[in-house]
């Protein structure tokens, strides 16, 4: 009877032996392991943030080229719009001028982060391409040249020498990202 | 809008242009604007409900006018453009010796002028 618990007590011993360090190198391998998935879960997390500033950089730099395109087009109407009056073809210049407001709006609008006197500047062209479009639908309704027509092509002048620094501060913030 | 806030936007104008801070543009004969970032006010001698006479004119973002003040309005005639009563006359004068700049060349003249003569009396003296 002795001897068997002696055996037992020995075994016993000897499991606790061998089982310590075996339990302390599992928990290890477990502590490892659980690092490891915190740092992939970290790495994960950090690629899809660097993911997300990539995309809405180049969302900004989208709606940047896009911004110049449209001014670039408003300039480019500016002029046809001059034209016209050159000519005294008023009747297609309220639309041009509705069209030309339209893609001005777009270009000071505050995704766009336009300085403020910038924004005033396009608005200054806005109101007076406004009074000019007003002006010629009066004079289309009352058959009278309209009031200031002499006056017309140099005020658009004058805004198109206003607006040009604005684009080219534009593409300036394209060459600043390059 | 009402008619204390024209004249609100009245006196801040006067203020904010005898001080420079504000840059108004000749628009035409006559006819002076300034633009914010939303909205864009001119000042115009012309006539108004059948008098020869000043308006401040108020325009929104759109460039639609909203508001005009002169001495003849009417505020309660029902219109798209309210109407309110105010005389702009010191205004338009402000504004026209800023953007024609009538004191600064005056000045100018007058300074050079003055140097002119002091260097003539120098020589004579001489």
């Amino acid at each position: 009877m002795t001897i068997i618990y002696a055996v037992l007590s020995l075994s016993g011993s000897l499991a606790s032996i061998v089982g310590i360090p075996l339990a302390l190198f599992q928990v290890g391998q477990a502590k490892n392991a659980a690092r490891k998935s915190e740092e992939e879960a970290r790495a994960s997390k950090e690629a899809s943030l660097q993911t997300k500033v990539e995309v809405e950089k180049f969302r900004n730099e989208l709606r940047l080229i896009s911004n110049i395109v449209d001014l670039e087009k408003a300039l480019s109407l500016m002029d046809d719009i001059k034209a016209f009056i050159r000519t005294s073809t008023f009747g297609p210049v309220p639309d041009k001028i509705a069209s030309l407001i339209v893609i001005l709006n777009t270009v000071r609008s505050p995704s766009t982060k336009l300085r403020e006197e910038a924004v005033s500047k396009i608005q200054a062209a806005v109101a007076a391409l406004r009074r000019i479009e007003d002006e010629i639908h009066r004079s289309s309704l009352s058959q009278v040249p309209p009031k200031g027509v002499l006056d017309f092509n140099r005020i658009i002048s004058r805004h198109i020498d206003v607006l040009q620094p604005i684009l080219i501060e534009l593409r300036n913030r394209i060459s600043e990202k390059e | 809008m009402t008619q204390e806030e024209i004249n609100e936007i009245y006196e801040r104008l006067l203020e904010l242009t005898r001080s420079g801070a504000l840059r108004w543009s000749r628009t035409s004969d006559d006819d002076y604007s300034v633009s914010f970032s939303r909205s864009t006010v001119s000042v115009t001698r012309g006539v108004f409900a059948g008098d020869l006479g000043v308006c401040l004119s108020i325009y929104n973002d759109d460039g639609t006018m909203e508001a005009k003040a002169f001495r003849g309005a009417i505020p309660d005639r029902s219109s798209e453009v309210k109407e309110f009563v105010l005389d702009p006359t010191d205004l338009l004068d402000l504004v026209r010796d800023r953007v024609l700049k009538y004191t600064e060349t005056s000045t100018n003249i007058l300074d050079e002028l003055r140097q002119l003569d002091v260097r003539q009396r120098e020589r004579v003296a001489r």
